[in-house]
């Protein structure tokens, strides 16, 4: 058989690597992958001698939009999160996405001229009762915790902005379960526009990844004033 | 961000396991080389994002079936990357719609055939280098059309101004001297 042919085997090989292998050929050669051991070993070898070509190129970094697509297909986000779109008042998502919980954001906007420039969010569950108010002054976050909030003592609720522009959620930090605290907005999302804000149930310490890694709790569209 | 062969294994062995934390790892170590062999392939954005997920995706559903026969991890995602983009030029004849940055894709030919070497000094050196710059310039450059830009024969023709049947032959010639070189 040709096949065992060493010398046409490693031109086929390169060739498929190259992708200048095409058509009824290319087909021809996948198949033999599978059926032939040697034609694995051969491909495989010549991988190792021509990819190093593409290690030398330098590095680009992708969009972030990249990963957030990435753990959408493998069904690690919330669906309902990646497809927010903040100015539909109904969205068909929210009440699956917030499952047994409904969330309000109120967003107070201040004028611009105003001396004391302050924002304000109520978050609050499907009972209407609010779980955490939160304050905000800038970049900074005064969040209280209201005692509506089930508590956990395994895990750490988190809060995330959710960017008009449809990239990934920021990490606005813990949430507080008992008292309050102050959070900051990161300093590279101080000019993002939030399309709303999230809360994720998460393991303690928050995720583990740069996007929410557990059930996304709350989810709104904001309210301005 | 260089990584050794030895942690990009851990990471991808965590990640078989179902490790999200080692895969993100993973993914932070790699994507910036593997999406500039997608961009270097497609030429477009868009379409090398679009691979480079679905390379990701695949490797996180094939982490486990990685074994070193196939070459270091690095060579194992890069395969997966090419097969991919590959595949996507074919599909979407990306060739033809490409006309309007023939241009730019002549210009950054001629670069690589220029920094074949320049790229040797970013980079461990490797052999694959040293036999490559033993090549004549026109097997070395019909081998890099072909891998770097997904040229086809015919493209390379067009390319280098020769005969289709000197392309074959240079690619043909330049990859059993290379070969060659490697195994010695």
């Amino acid at each position: 058989m040709k096949y065992e042919n060493q010398e046409l085997l490693d031109h086929l090989a390169v060739e498929y690597i190259l992708g200048t292998l095409k058509g009824a050929a290319r087909k021809r050669f996948q198949k033999l992958l599978i059926s032939s051991s040697n034609t694995r070993k051969t491909l495989w070898l010549w991988e190792q001698y021509l990819n190093p070509l593409a290690e030398s190129l330098p590095e680009t970094e992708p969009g972030t939009a990249v990963w957030h697509g990435i753990q959408k297909r493998l069904g690690w986000l919330d669906d309902t999160v990646v497809a927010f779109t903040p100015r539909k008042p109904k969205l068909p998502w929210f009440i699956a996405a917030a499952a047994s919980f409904l969330l309000l954001v109120i967003l107070y906007l201040p004028q611009t001229t105003a001396p004391a420039f302050q924002e304000v969010a109520v978050i609050q569950n499907a009972e209407a009762k609010a779980w955490w108010l939160i304050n905000k002054t800038g970049d900074a976050l005064q969040v209280k915790a209201l005692d509506a909030i089930t508590p956990k003592q395994d895990n750490d609720y988190e809060l995330w902005m959710l960017p008009t522009d449809g990239s990934p959620p920021i990490s606005l930090g813990l949430l507080p379960q008992t008292s309050q605290k102050n959070l900051q907005i990161p300093a590279a999302a101080s000019n993002i526009t939030i399309a709303a804000l999230a809360v994720s149930l998460e393991p303690k310490g928050g995720s583990p990844l740069t996007i929410p890694s557990g059930e996304v709790l709350f989810v709104a569209e904001i309210i301005t004033l | 961000m260089e990584q050794s062969q030895q942690q990009l294994l851990q990471w991808l062995y965590a990640t078989s396991q179902g490790n999200k934390e080692a895969f993100a790892n993973l993914y932070k170590a790699t994507s910036g080389k593997l999406f500039s062999v997608c961009i270097q392939l497609l030429r477009r954005n868009d379409w090398a994002e679009d691979v480079l997920q679905d390379a990701y995706v695949k490797i996180w559903h094939n982490a486990g079936e990685y074994h070193a026969d196939k070459g270091n991890v690095m060579t194992w995602m890069i395969s997966i990357t090419r097969y991919r983009a590959l595949d996507l030029l074919k599909s979407r004849r990306v060739k033809l719609e490409q006309t309007d940055s023939e241009a730019q894709i002549n210009d950054q030919a001629s670069a690589e055939a220029l920094t074949g070497e320049q790229l040797g000094l970013v980079r461990e050196k490797v052999k694959l280098d040293d036999c490559m710059s033993v090549l004549s310039e026109d097997h070395r450059i019909s081998i890099q059309l072909a891998y770097f830009n997904g040229l086809s024969h015919q493209e390379i023709t067009e390319h280098t101004g020769t005969a289709l049947g000197s392309v074959k032959s240079w690619i043909r010639r330049g990859l059993v001297q290379l070969k060659r070189c490697l195994e010695s």
